[in-house]
């Protein structure tokens, strides 16, 4: 268990290089409206997210792509998830950069494919435990938004620290959710999380690619 | 109509319609249960079929399709009669799947009026569309969660809502408006409290050369915002309640597809 341990935190760091510190998800838009403006409406935009939006959707897709023999569909399918121009970038450049990484140190056979289909492709060749490597993605995820809203809004380190801490139910409840869930889960309600994502694409001022 | 639904399953409402064009015209009609297809004679240059659920609603276990099949360089408008009411389901689920198949050269504008869910109801929809690359499809769907005016609403309610779209062999659009409760819709991040959005994807050659003009075309009044990529345009917008989010879709649909709405939006 501490090998497969050790090669998903890995993979899952921030400091693997798949660039994700670039990629707000459309927060640094909702930040620059208000929208989200502290601890509390950083939480629980984060929180819905997870709960509501693509990161639920990413979970899904990585359990299935963790057991599927050939994921080219679920990477098509993947893609046509993307719910503005911006969200197909961060989903692509991010998996590409993982699979170019990770086929380089642990010899795999990794195409480019959508972030949490390439991350389910990797574990699922390396028999990592599936409950695990998608746990550690949706953390990857939340503590990346995390830091996002600490560096723009600003929050403090701690403030930043408790938000990621009180997450931890929200994300446990999206594995478990994950773990049982088809194809024909996939869903999401979060509305206004896709519009800030395409607003952020016009926004005049901003530090993060997405 | 609630009671008539609520007392026995053997009247639930089963209906489907199924309409095919060439680019001559008209070239197949089906319609069974209480689907029904009007072709009025368009005051566009477009043909037009409007879908007529008589059943005036959908409620659990009711399930209604629509099925459209355009040949090669057909061009169809298709709307519906009146907003949809999906009424409180006394259980399972209405059931609305609706498909479309577009040939090369072909032009489908999808313009339904809203889908109004009462509390307690509960609506599984979907939209395939299978299109060659060189087709065009707009589409738009509107969701209403209750009417403010009348003072409703949703304490329960669940809706699933796939749109999948095929282009060529391979997958270009998916996308799934997912709720279990209505409680969540209150959160900044999903509605924030709105009772009304819309969806709309432009598939076409030349989706992405037409952001600018998009953009322009938004509300100022509501939120709404455009993306476009892969040969695909999406707009959403938000409201507080149907009628501002209407006049918004009048304004924009009319300007981007050059052409009057259909009729019955005006009715």
């Amino acid at each position: 268990m501490s090998a497969a341990l050790l090669t998903l935190t890995q993979w899952l760091s921030p400091a693997y290089p798949v660039g994700a510190f670039t990629y707000s998800h459309g927060l640094e838009a909702a930040i620059a409206t208000g929208d989200v403006h502290d601890a509390q409406t950083a939480q629980d935009w984060i929180g819905d997210c997870l709960q509501h939006g693509a990161a639920r959707n990413d979970a899904i897709l990585l359990v299935q792509a963790y057991a599927s023999d050939d994921p080219t569909d679920l990477a098509d399918l993947a893609r046509a998830l993307a719910t503005s121009r911006e969200r197909l970038t961060e989903t692509e450049d991010q998996g590409r950069a993982f699979a170019r990484t990770t086929s380089d140190v642990w010899g795999l056979d990794l195409p480019p494919m959508p972030y949490p289909v390439v991350v389910g492709r990797a574990a699922g060749l390396k028999k990592l435990p599936v409950q695990t490597t998608v746990t550690l993605y949706l953390h990857a995820f939340t503590s990346n938004l995390v830091s996002a809203a600490v560096r723009l809004i600003p929050l403090g380190q701690t403030e930043g620290q408790a938000i990621t801490h009180a997450l931890h139910t929200t994300i446990a409840a999206t594995v478990r959710e994950a773990m049982r869930a088809t194809l024909d889960d996939i869903g999401a309600c979060v509305f206004r999380s896709d519009l800030s994502s395409m607003q952020h694409e016009t926004q005049t001022t901003r530090l993060f690619k997405t | 109509m609630l009671d008539q639904m609520a007392n026995s399953d053997l009247q639930r409402a089963v209906g489907s319609a199924e309409v095919g064009f060439t680019s001559d015209g008209l070239s197949h009609l089906y319609q069974s249960g209480c689907a029904k297809l009007l072709l009025p004679k368009s005051y566009s240059d477009r043909a037009e079929a409007v879908f007529v659920n008589t059943a005036g609603g959908a409620t659990g276990g009711d399930r209604l399709s629509l099925s459209v099949t355009l040949e090669e360089n057909a061009a169809l408008t298709t709307t519906t009669q009146a907003a949809e009411r999906i009424y409180l389901s006394a259980g399972g689920q209405a059931e609305i799947t609706n498909t479309a198949r577009l040939g090369a050269g072909a032009a489908l504008d999808w313009l339904p009026q809203e889908s109004i869910l009462f509390d307690g109801s509960a609506l599984d929809r979907r939209l395939n569309i299978e299109m060659h690359e060189t087709a065009t499809f707009l589409g738009a769907e509107t969701i209403v969660l209750g009417r403010r005016a009348m003072g409703e609403t949703l304490t329960r309610a669940t809706l699933t809502d796939r749109w999948r779209i095929t282009r060529g062999a391979r997958i270009a659009y998916a996308d799934t408006l997912r709720f279990t409760d209505p409680a969540d819709l209150t959160h900044r991040a999903t509605l924030d409290g709105n009772r009304a959005l819309t969806t709309l994807v432009y598939v076409a050659p030349d989706a992405e050369d037409r952001l600018t003009q998009a953009r322009r075309l938004l509300p100022s009044d509501i939120e709404a915002a455009a993306s476009a990529w892969n040969g695909m345009l999406i707009a959403r917008f938000l409201a507080p309640d149907a009628q501002p989010l209407r006049a918004a879709l009048i304004t924009f649909l009319t300007a981007f597809r050059g052409r009057r709405m259909p009729r019955v939006w005006h009715m």
